[in-house]
């Protein structure tokens, strides 16, 4: 009984790790624009189909397809971000939902058309099973709970230390202000956007080979789980991002145990209202950020 | 090039629908100058300053620098490779960020010279933070501000908000700084400190002003040459002394 417990709470702290490594990108980028990015979970899938596609049709490894699926998915995110994203600084929220809605309908039905609706089978990955302290855990588990540390350790050194990290949260608190002093506001936006976009992929990538199958509408669920947990997080807070991600794939993983497996996608939902209704600032703030 | 004005604007005008705001209006400051900007309310200085800093786009009319052309950049640009800076009316700084932060900030004109800069790696990067770091303490030290420099701005009064902000805008080495009614709201003693910041900034460091200010005491301290808008039209330009004395100026002020 009680390792079963254990073993579903280290489930989910990996899907945690998926979640947190796509949540905190598009935290970030709510940080700079003030918008929810409605096509976030599409650069995950972006991602994932690049890398299928290398490993398909190009016959490439499964450490290159990672490659491959993130470059291609920053290429996008550029073309975007450019386009229409950088045009969003200063605009109303209404029309930061209504392109991002937008961008997420063109990205997942191009693919569609493209690569068929239908469910593609991912090949790569590392899936033989390790065993650690008495639990039986898929090596692409441990990969994804090691690069989530990595990336969010790497992150929390650059928001606070870099440069670039600075010219964010000058960003992300008083645009009017970064004018003032020549920090070029359109710039940060594009780079805090590709690289949240990059996260996203690199989520897609690590997950493939766990999830195993790949489609057109599968960033559609993404988004929607990750905006309970940058809000539980606290919008635009990476650290909070990290736990709330955390407590999301634990609650998850427990309530498909033990309630009912049809019951899992409900616990996000579930989160999203009852933060809403009492803790709209996040669970880690006393006061609201913006 | 010292023959030449630091900035020299010429025929600006901006229009919003019938309004006139700006009508026609040229103006040079030169290289160490303070010069003032006066005029009713209404009168066209804050849109000849949006004008004048890429902030509004100017119907007609050229704004350069230096001898460059610089009409239709945007205010970043501005800031950055013109190094000519503005204050608002209303104060701005990154409030969450300490004092120190703030004109470190201020001080990353160059924002991404790099990628690896970007990331605050390399030993030119390293230098420049801690060249950065090292001129943003001397102007706290003299913006008054020691005492404070590790407390978040926005813990700290208006006035000091202002000084914050003053000195943010000394730490990108500007030529030139328009400060949009640096006065407005604060105390008598924070005045003075401005004031004596500003001479500061002049003689030491070399930067010219053009200042839009109602409080007329700070102007003829200050300013070696007023200029008077009025309805959107230059109406006279001269010595501070001389400006205070002239009919057209009393009546421009009030309303005859």
């Amino acid at each position: 009984m009680f390792s079963t417990i254990l073993e579903q709470i280290v489930n989910g702290i990996v899907t945690g790790s998926v979640y947190a490594i796509v949540a905190v990108g598009m935290t970030m980028i709510f940080g700079v624009l003030r918008a929810i990015n409605f096509a976030h979970g599409e650069y995950y899938m972006l991602g994932t189909f690049g890398a299928w596609f290398s490993i398909d049709y190009l016959g490439l490894s499964y450490e290159a397809s990672i490659v491959v699926g993130v470059l291609s998915t920053i290429v996008v995110a550029y073309v975007v971000g450019k386009l229409v994203m950088q045009r969003m600084v200063g605009a109303p929220a209404e029309s930061g939902v209504l392109a991002t809605l937008g961008i997420a309908l063109v990205l997942q039905n191009t693919v569609i058309l493209v690569f068929g609706g239908g469910y593609k089978f991912f090949s790569g990955g590392y899936i033989e099973p390790v065993s650690i302290l008495g639990f039986s855990l898929a090596q692409q588990r441990i990969l994804i709970l090691v690069v989530c540390l990595l990336v969010f350790v790497g992150l929390e050194l650059m928001v606070t230390y870099s440069r670039m990290g600075k010219s964010m949260r000058a960003v992300s608190q008083n645009v009017d202000c970064c004018e003032v002093v020549g920090i070029d506001v359109p710039q940060v936006v594009l780079r805090t956007f590709i690289l949240g976009a990059a996260l996203a992929a690199l989520s897609g990538v690590l997950t493939a080979p766990v999830n195993v199958s790949v489609y057109g509408g599968m960033g559609e669920l993404i988004t929607f789980k990750t905006l309970p947990i940058i809000i539980m997080g606290g919008l635009g807070n990476v650290r909070g991002t990290f736990f709330a991600a955390m407590i999301l794939g634990i609650a998850e993983s427990l309530v498909a145990t033990y309630v009912g497996l049809q019951f899992r996608d409900t616990v996000g939902f579930a989160t999203l209202i009852l933060m809403l209704m009492w803790r709209p600032h996040g669970l880690f703030s006393t006061q609201a950020r913006f | 090039m010292t023959g030449l004005p630091l900035l020299e604007i010429k025929n600006l005008r901006k229009s919003y629908g019938a309004v006139k705001a700006v009508n026609d209006v040229s103006i040079h400051i030169n290289r160490g100058e303070i010069a003032g900007m006066i005029g009713p309310n209404g009168s066209g200085k804050s849109t000849f300053f949006d004008c004048s800093t890429g902030l509004a786009k100017p119907d007609t009319g050229t704004v350069k620098l230096d001898g460059q052309d610089i009409t239709g950049w945007s205010l970043n640009r501005i800031a950055r490779e013109g190094r000519m800076l503005r204050s608002f009316q209303k104060t701005v700084v990154f409030k969450s960020l300490d004092v120190e932060e703030n004109l470190i900030i201020a001080g990353q004109m160059f924002t991404f010279p790099s990628l690896w800069s970007t990331f605050g790696l390399g030993r030119m990067s390293r230098q420049r933070v801690s060249g950065l770091r090292e001129r943003a303490r001397e102007l706290i030290k003299m913006a008054g501000l020691w005492d404070v420099r590790h407390q978040p701005a926005g813990n700290l009064s208006g006035g000091q908000q202002k000084l914050i902000q003053f000195a943010s805008m000394l730490m990108p080495e500007p030529k030139l700084i328009l400060l949009d009614e640096p006065m407005a709201g604060i105390n008598p003693k924070i005045i003075e400190r401005v004031v004596d910041t500003i001479l500061y900034a002049n003689k030491s460091l070399g930067v010219s002003f053009l200042v839009i200010e109602h409080n007329i005491d700070v102007v003829t301290s200050i300013c070696q040459r007023v200029i008077v808008l009025d309805q959107g039209q230059k109406l006279v330009e001269g010595l501070p002394q001389d400006i205070i004395q002239d009919q057209r100026v009393r009546e421009a002020y009030l309303g005859g």
